[in-house]
């Protein structure tokens, strides 16, 4: 309650700051900012959510068809400069929740101690560094497109850490590289329960060279998912594996007991290498990145990438990005119901399917294609114009969400975007 | 500095010669105390793109002209697209970026004052208390 209040109070008071000061600079030590979006999208489907994150319960399409959700938010921070060895951060987001509200919670806190030119050291709440734009992910203005490109993205869902990192930076000719490690954990609710990242921990590389950019990544997370709606699944294989062990049917009781084991959310361990880059000579740029993801319990394996492209005229810059992600969900045969009593086999039927259906609504496969374009209408702002075309993976729901009766998987779905991104 | 500059342009009547005058030449300046006696356009770039943190940036007004010619010239990129650069170099604390001063003089004296700072003015507003290390063509 406490930590809420002080979230609370924290994100008003620099919401309040920033728009009361402007970009101004109290002094040297204080500088207070923010950033924004207010965006509208539509989505052609109408039997299930188009949705930010996974930590939004509905969206557009089923629910709105027209829908400011997925995108909106706003966000302050304060950024603490006490010396040239000492700096401090805070980061504020509210943006559309789990609990159907915009409550702003703390995205970063953190102190940052510069030991020598080339060494770093932060702790507190400090951005999981999982991508190339990782860091500024909610800063619409300072990206190309609405949103970064889901398929990708959704991958590292969880966006801090509460922990320690450490940079260092070392130049070789024209070449700046730096490494990263950072260590820490994570708590984030979900509408349908709860994520606790415990720990998660990583390495990454980035070298830049003149206009280009090179990045590549590991993190490794152990996860535990706290979903009620699923728990009945492990209650019915725990149950049904005791029964059927007490009735003689051991190997099928075995079956059961592994398949609770083997799908189990807690403890999971799951890993993500990525590799990015970046080129942006002035009048366009291109950029790519990919991610491997090694998943565990109902999360499925997965690939997923995207190449993104634009080029300027004037104010505008039009884009064009291709996406995909491939889930590697596997066919579970489960408790083999040959030779069990007809009571027994109902039971594991049902459960059979129940780790399918569960299998394929953690994961999901679709690819897409993207078009809009970028419009810096006035200093500090801009306006986004994105259409984009989802293909559904076979049998999958996609990026998708509350699903509805009748919503056939697979499919095409439209969505169109209109974003207003601003700072101050 | 406006001022001659109109008058100049009534005078030529000529918009061609007018064109000349108004393109000011732009030099970038650091503090007389600087190890540098030159830099290239790469590493002036670099400080203000936040690249590199070693010397504290200063701009000129936004309504400059001279401020759009430094960054086209110097880093190839125009208004909207260094504030998008430093939107996402601002919002994670990596680095902060160019304090705006008021004018030309104003460059001039805080680059005088502060040993590591840099500016870029235009070439008559140059005097003895700073040191020209790149002029921008």
């Amino acid at each position: 309650m406490t930590l809420r209040f002080t979230t609370l109070a924290a994100a008003v008071a620099l919401t309040l700051g920033g728009a009361a000061a402007g970009a101004a600079d109290f002094n040297d030590i204080f500088s207070v900012r923010g950033f924004g979006t207010s965006g509208v999208v539509h989505s052609s489907e109408d039997r299930a959510d188009f949705v930010g994150s996974i930590f939004q319960p509905n969206g557009a399409g089923y629910s709105h068809e027209w829908d400011m959700r997925p995108d909106t938010l706003v966000a302050g921070q304060l950024n603490m400069h006490f010396s040239d060895k000492f700096s401090a951060i805070v980061q504020a987001v509210a943006q559309y929740q789990y609990d159907e509200t915009y409550t702003p919670h703390i995205e970063w806190a953190n102190i940052k101690y510069q030991v020598t030119q080339d060494l770093a050291l932060r702790a507190g709440r400090i951005v999981l560094p999982s991508f190339l734009v990782s860091e500024s992910r909610f800063v619409g203005y300072a990206n190309p497109w609405v949103r970064p490109p889901q398929e990708l993205y959704y991958v590292s869902s969880i966006t801090s850490n509460d922990g320690v990192d450490a940079t260092y930076s070392f130049p070789a000719g024209h070449v700046r590289n730096s490494v990263q490690a950072f260590w820490g954990t994570a708590k984030s609710d979900l509408p349908t329960g709860e994520a606790e990242a415990k720990p998660s921990w990583g390495v990454n590389y980035t070298a830049e060279i003149g206009d280009a950019k090179l990045r590549a990544g590991y993190i490794a997370t152990k996860l535990n998912l706290h979903l009620p709606s699923v728990n009945p699944i492990f209650a019915g294989l725990d149950g049904l594996g005791s029964a059927l062990s007490g009735a003689g049917f051991q190997s099928a009781a075995d079956q059961a007991l592994s398949l609770a084991n083997r799908y189990k959310l807690d403890d999971m361990q799951l890993s993500t290498y990525s590799l990015g880059a970046s080129y942006d000579p002035g009048r366009w740029f291109v950029m790519a990145e990919g991610a491997m993801f090694k998943g565990d319990g109902f999360l499925a394996d997965s690939n997923s990438g995207y190449i993104t492209g634009g080029y300027r005229i004037k104010t505008f810059t039009p884009y064009l990005t291709v996406a995909a992600i491939k889930s590697d969900i596997p066919h579970e045969d489960g408790i083999s119901i040959a030779g069990l009593p007809v009571g027994f086999a109902a039971g594991a039927t049902g459960l059979n399917a129940g780790v399918n259906t569960s299998l394929q609504n953690f994961s999901g496969s679709q690819h897409s294609v993207s078009i809009g374009t970028r419009w810096d209408f006035m200093s500090n702002f801009d306006l986004k114009v994105q259409y984009d075309r989802l293909s559904l993976g076979e049998n999958s729901h996609g990026r998708l969400t509350n699903t509805q009766p009748g919503f056939v998987p697979g499919g095409d779905v439209d969505l169109v975007s209109i974003s207003v991104d601003f700072m101050f | 500095m406006k001022n001659p500059m109109n008058k100049a342009c009534v005078l030529l009547a000529a918009a061609v010669a007018c064109m000349s005058v108004a393109q000011a030449e732009v030099v970038v300046i650091v503090n007389p105390k600087s190890a540098a006696s030159t830099m290239t356009a790469e590493q002036v770039a670099d400080i203000y793109l936040g690249k590199d943190t070693s010397l504290t940036p200063l701009d000129l007004p936004g309504s400059s002209a001279s401020r759009g010619e430094f960054y086209k010239k110097v880093a190839g990129k125009d208004e909207a697209q260094i504030k998008a650069i430093w939107a996402r170099l601002v919002f994670t604390g990596k680095a902060q970026p160019p304090k705006e001063a008021a004018s030309s003089a104003d460059v001039v004296k805080q680059v005088a004052a502060g040993e590591k700072a840099i500016g870029y003015v235009e070439k008559s507003a140059l005097d003895g208390s700073v040191k020209a290390v790149l002029t921008v063509n």
